[in-house]
């Protein structure tokens, strides 16, 4: 009996020293990877903030304004071209005869109009 | 019984020894074992501790623990944090760059390394090169901040005793564009003006917080890039036709006093403050304070109608220049009659506001115009903000010289601020450079009746409509202000030809939302404007192309002028009785 409680308790501290030293060296080999999500996180960071810098660089309303001004038809909105929902007209006529009076239900200003 | 007791029995019958034994033995075993479970409790009782305080740790405060390892992570330390605008478009950021250091006593040959270094980078000077590394420093700077091209060069010298460092630089992605609003930092990332300088302790305490949220968290400011490039741009096309000295601009929400845009010109560029001369630094806009003029007269029509000195269908005369001890003063457009309130406002007559001034009274405009912060400097978040100059002794003569303008000096920021409290209902909101929470209206004094802010916006409409600002016009928006034309005052004479022209003006006019200020400093006439450099010439297009470009940008819907409900809400009665 006593035997056998000696031998366990024997047994027992082998198997916790063990365990404790995989442990220490799961906790070291952790800790270095940490350290290396953590050096890459930060030059992650770094270039994330790089790229954000260039971004509004290179967003600058002078560059942007040059460029569409060189390259595309657009101009700046004109006061003619907008306008509220309840201005525009019910489409009554052919095609969309149903969807008209269904949009005149939706829009009852709108449908109010043409009546 | 102690074992203490227990003496040497050399000679005994082997008998009675076996007996003694035996009794002696028992008795030492009791001991002993008692002894032990003592010990032992003792143990179990540190180890029952020791895997409580295990248990409580991995499994009570496991959640504590994942805290302490998130906020353990190393964040780059004394990194600035950045600026935004209101959008969120960055403004200010940090970029990691090299910077070139040596270490003198660990350099072989000074000579030989200076001539080297100064090889791959041509802008330094070869004797102070060498006489840095030649004194007996540990530790030297050679030269910061260095490209990567740079680095690079230098790095394939393979000059013993220099090395780099990562150093992080400022960086402004818009360049000139918000120039006096965020300042710019020195070489070692300290603020030295604007936002950079009033929160710098703020944004450079970066790391040892307490709360990791907190930390780094960018500084949102309340101008938005895109009506701050508008202003920007009109206002240069402005100094470039007038040849104008400089020109300064504001755009500010009305409601919750925000500061959208803020323009001076001539600006610089912060990512080479160094090379900016004062001139280009000197912020118009907030830190110069300047006579401004007939935009006064609407602060002056606001208060007579508001204490009920006079009513909006009274008016006074205005056919003779009015003489006060050794001063005239005249109209600049004279219309050699009696005119009603709307007419001296729209007619900008100096006159009917200087009478209007007296019959309120010394003491009761000082008042209001400090209500209206007019008298001490703006409460804005910048360091460079002008302290305003009124008149020491408020006489009659200064009370009708600051009824139009005159005589009295402050900021623009102080103007567009006071004019907001004129359209908005009649409420001052102290302006900011800060963004706020959307919903976060602040509570701002009243200093007018909402009645009297109402027949001000009428007013303002009717001037752009008939008076002299009818060149502010933008199609759709429906827009109303007041012009402004101050002589400057140099070397202690007006001065006829040097000007500071201006327009305030605010639109949608029916709801007032933003306040637009444009001051234009001593344009000069052209053929264009037949020689004009008055504020409805020079400033007043200005606000027009300004408001016509943010309008779409704001997401003001336009509106048609010209309809009948609109004119009725913008109605006014110019003549009396008429």
């Amino acid at each position: 009996m006593r035997r056998t409680l000696s031998v366990a308790a024997i047994i027992l501290t082998a198997l916790m020293s063990y365990g404790l030293y995989n442990m220490k060296y799961e906790v070291r080999r952790l800790e270095s990877r940490l350290a290396e999500l953590q050096q890459t996180l930060t030059s992650g960071r770094q270039a994330v903030k790089v790229l954000h810098a260039e971004w509004a660089y290179l967003n600058r309303p002078a560059r942007l304004q040059d460029l569409s001004g060189r390259h595309l038809d657009l101009q700046p909105v004109q006061v003619g071209q907008l306008t509220g929902l309840h201005e525009l007209p019910v489409r009554s006529e052919e095609p969309g005869q149903k969807l008209a009076q269904k949009s005149a239900m939706l829009l009852p200003t709108a449908g109010g109009k043409t009546q | 019984m102690s074992v203490f007791r227990r003496k040497p029995r050399a000679i005994a019958p082997v008998a009675e020894t076996k007996l003694q034994w035996s009794d002696d033995a028992e008795q030492i075993l009791e001991n002993g074992r008692n002894r032990l479970v003592v010990v032992g409790a003792v143990f179990a009782l540190a180890f029952t501790l020791v895997g409580a305080r295990l248990i409580d740790l991995a499994v009570l405060q496991g959640h504590d623990a994942n805290q302490t390892a998130l906020n353990d992570e190393q964040r780059p330390s004394a990194e600035r944090a950045d600026i935004l605008d209101r959008n969120g478009v960055v403004l200010a950021t940090n970029l990691i760059t090299a910077s070139l250091f040596a270490e003198p006593r660990r350099v072989l040959d000074a000579a030989d390394a200076a001539r080297k270094i100064v090889l791959a980078l041509p802008e330094l000077n070869e004797q102070e090169v060498e006489k840095k590394l030649s004194g007996g420093r540990a530790f030297i700077w050679l030269k910061r901040h260095l490209t990567p091209k740079q680095q690079h060069d230098v790095n394939a010298l393979g000059v013993p005793g220099v090395g780099f460092r990562d150093d992080r630089k400022r960086v402004y992605p818009h360049g000139n564009l918000v120039a006096h609003v965020l300042g710019y930092t020195g070489i070692d990332n300290e603020g030295q003006a604007g936002i950079e300088l009033q929160y710098d302790e703020q944004l450079s305490t970066v790391t040892q917080k307490a709360s990791a949220a907190t930390n780094g968290d960018p500084l949102r400011l309340s101008v938005d890039v895109r009506v701050q490039f508008a202003l920007q741009q009109e206002l240069s096309r402005a100094v470039e036709e007038f040849s104008a000295l400089g020109a300064a601009g504001i755009v500010l929400d009305a409601v919750t006093g925000e500061v959208l845009a803020m323009v001076s010109l001539p600006d610089f560029d912060p990512n080479q403050a160094r090379t900016a001369s004062s001139n280009a630094m000197f912020n118009r806009a907030s830190l110069g304070v300047y006579e401004m003029g007939s935009t006064f007269k609407a602060f002056t029509t606001a208060m007579a109608l508001d204490a009920g000195t006079v009513k909006i269908g009274g008016g006074y005369d205005a056919t003779k220049p009015l003489r006060v001890a050794r001063f005239t003063i005249r109209d600049d457009h004279p219309k050699k009659r009696w005119l009603s309130v709307p007419e001296i406002f729209i007619y900008s007559s100096n006159i009917g506001a200087a009478k209007m001034a007296v019959d309120v009274g010394a003491e009761r405009q000082k008042e209001f115009l400090g209500r209206l912060g007019l008298l001490q400097r703006a409460a804005l978040e910048l360091p460079e903000v002008g302290r305003p100059i009124s008149p020491s002794r408020w006489g009659e003569i200064s009370t009708m010289t600051v009824a139009f303008g005159h005589g009295i000096a402050v900021s623009p920021v102080q103007l567009t601020s006071a004019m907001a409290a004129m359209v908005n209902g009649g409420i001052r909101i102290d302006p900011t450079l800060m963004a706020k929470q959307p919903m976060d209206t602040p509570q701002g004094t009243r200093v007018i009746k909402t009645r009297t802010s109402s027949i001000m916006k009428r007013l303002m409409r009717l001037n752009v409509e008939e008076g002299t600002g009818s060149k502010a016009k933008a199609a759709g928006y429906l827009v109303g202000g007041k012009t402004g034309t101050a002589e400057k005052a140099v070397a202690g004479s007006y001065q006829r030809k040097a000007l500071l022209s201006s327009f305030i003006g605010a639109f949608p006019m029916n709801d007032p939302r933003y306040v637009v200020l444009a001051v234009i400093d001593e344009p000069k006439g052209t053929k264009k404007s037949f020689g004009y450099a008055g504020g409805g010439w020079t400033a007043a297009p200005v606000f027009g192309r300004v408001v016509s470009r943010i309008g779409p940008l704001m997401g003001v819907a336009p509106v048609d002028e010209e309809s009948k409900s609109v004119r009725n809400a913008m109605f006014i009665r110019v003549k009396a009785g008429g």
